[in-house]
């Protein structure tokens, strides 16, 4: 890493320095300062359905057990066991009223209170050698859910997660709340691409300038007749506290017309109208943009978009999806994608079936889009690890003249909440990165320490061995 | 602990149900005795084996969790009389 406080300067001018996409030190400090204290997306709720239920997901190298106790509460337990540390649930997935560890065989409830230690009074002495009782497995420091989506954050002084999302939750209804009883999941396809974690996210925040370039085979093919240079550049985009997105302009039309051009069917739309505000219906019927890709700080993003899935179909014959994604840094140069299909719960088994096919067809690891992307993300990667690229800051100022003033002025009568423009620019990327420049420049807090099993003596001291 | 009713119990002819996960594996039959039936359950990697009647598998519909965390406690054999008390 070159001088920290400069690489920050020319971060929040947009001037990125081309190393910060492949830097042990620099991925050493978003270890430390972003991800182990930011809002992280685990699973969704319809993942984990029934009591026992349970999934295993990480932040960074901490593996979590995510699980519905038999009292219907979702847990996020971290997946280690009290005594040696051995790795509790193996399987990425399963159902079980109890965990038992496969070394010495402690056993824990799904809520994660240890029930059993074998020979606990021939090798601790019971109780008093070991107090088992009130032990449990240690709960992720914090954890919300929002539609249904779990966040959890490894700082136990995190913001609240409400708090931090801000605004944003205004276009992430979009994605998760269709109608009252909200969406249902499949997957995740789980792959990792020799590519830096925030490229992806940067793209997904408001890349709509690649579209026509790199996903040009897709609207050769037929599969997508939106990202042609001309419609993308009259989409707006739009930054709202810790997220933004982009967006398509649709052609005139009322809300409901509007939904039926991008597939959704009658009784689909008749469900949003009830569960989406007033001002989220005129984003679409008086604005006439329609949400496609967005990114949450740090690392989820999501993508709406409405191909056209039978081939022999008429061209207007599309049918829309949804899916979210997390980028799960392994290191400064490789990346594991989660990638989940979101769908409405109430939809129709017929919709979902071909909504599921666009999915397939554009992203997750069969996707069309997706071996687009990664192929760029993968090559500036690597390149971005010589010594040449030391001396190289990006120019990522699209949408700012000279003096920093935007080309465009912001959309007066946007019906979104943050700021929007129409028009090409990289305003999105510039607050990503900006959040990302203020993350890593907040100090550090201390730790703290759990002992397991230890009697706390009256004293108030702990109890040290004789 | 193999249950002696196995080997004059009647019920090759039952299907056999497996149930397992990343911690457990069981399978379970329907057995007849001469003038009745149990359920045996059994595991094959630990080779312990089970057969209940009708009353201990009902026993089981009442029990709560923290029961059944008793009986999970010790992999190694029944419910300890300490555990009891504990
Ligand atoms: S490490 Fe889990 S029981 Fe020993
Ligand atoms: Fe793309």
């Amino acid at each position: 890493m070159n001088d920290l406080s400069q690489m920050l300067a020319d971060v929040r001018r947009g001037m990125i320095p081309a190393y910060v996409y492949n830097d042990e030190e620099v991925f050493k400090l978003e270890k430390e300062h972003i991800f182990e204290r930011s809002w992280i997306f685990l699973a969704h709720e319809s993942e984990i359905p029934e009591p026992g239920d349970y999934v295993v997901r990480r932040i960074l190298e901490d593996n979590f057990i995510v699980a519905r106790d038999e009292e219907g509460q979702v847990r996020v337990m971290f997946n280690m066991c009290l005594h040696r540390g051995m790795q509790i649930c193996r399987a990425e997935l399963g159902n079980a009223s109890h965990f038992r560890c496969s070394y010495h065989g402690w056993s824990y409830r799904n809520d994660g209170k240890l029930v059993g230690l074998p020979f606990h009074n021939e090798a601790y002495g019971g109780e008093d050698g070991f107090s088992k009782s009130g032990q449990s497995l240690l709960p992720a420091p914090a954890v919300e859910t929002f539609n249904g989506l779990i966040f959890a954050n490894l700082d136990p002084n995190a913001q609240p997660f409400r708090e931090f999302l801000g605004d944003f939750a205004f276009y992430l209804d979009f994605y998760t709340r269709q109608s009252g009883d909200g969406v249902e999941v499949r997957g995740p396809q789980r792959w990792r691409v020799k590519s830096n974690w925030k490229i992806g996210a940067e793209n997904a925040a408001g890349d709509s300038y690649h579209t026509p370039q790199t996903h040009r085979s897709v609207v050769e093919i037929g599969l997508f007749r939106e990202p042609t240079g001309a419609k993308r550049k009259e989409g707006a985009l739009y930054w709202c506290d810790k997220g933004g997105g982009t967006t398509y302009k649709l052609p005139p039309g009322t809300f409901r017309e509007r939904l039926r051009y991008v597939g959704y069917t009658d009784e689909m739309i008749d469900r949003m109208e009830s569960s989406w505000s007033l001002e989220q219906k005129r984003l679409i019927s008086d604005d006439g943009f329609m949400i496609s890709a967005a990114t949450l700080f740090p690392s989820f993003s999501l993508v709406h978009n409405w191909p056209k899935v039978d081939a022999n179909a008429d061209d207007d014959e599309v049918v829309p999806f949804i899916t979210m994604r997390v980028w799960q840094p392994i290191s400064a140069t490789e990346t594991e994608i989660l990638s989940w299909f979101i769908v409405d719960k109430n939809a129709t088994e017929e919709f979902k079936e071909a909504s599921y096919k666009g999915y397939l067809m554009c992203f997750g690891s069969t996707g069309m889009f997706e071996q687009d992307d990664v192929e760029n993300w993968v090559s500036i990667t690597s390149i971005a690890g010589g010594s040449m690229a030391r001396r190289l800051l990006l120019n990522s100022r699209m949408g700012l003249t000279s003096a920093d003033k935007p080309l465009n002025t912001p959309l007066a009568d946007f019906h979104g909440p943050g700021l929007a423009y129409v028009g090409y620019g990289e305003f999105n990327q510039r607050a990503l990165l900006k959040e990302w420049a203020d993350c890593i420049e907040r100090p550090l807090d201390q730790k703290e320490q759990l002992a397991m099993g230890e009697k706390i003596l009256a004293s108030g001291t702990k109890g040290r061995e004789k | 602990m193999k249950d002696v009713r196995l080997e004059h119990a009647n019920g090759a002819e039952e299907p056999v149900i497996e149930l397992g996960n990343e911690f457990a594996e069981v399978q379970i039959r329907k057995i007849h005795t001469r003038n009745g039936v149990r359920l045996l359950i059994s595991s094959p990697k630990s080779g312990h084996s089970i057969a209940l009647c009708p009353l201990e598998l009902e026993a089981l519909t009442w029990q709560n969790q923290d029961s059944l965390s008793l009986l999970i406690n010790n992999p190694y054999g029944p419910i300890e009389q300490v555990q009891l008390n504990e």
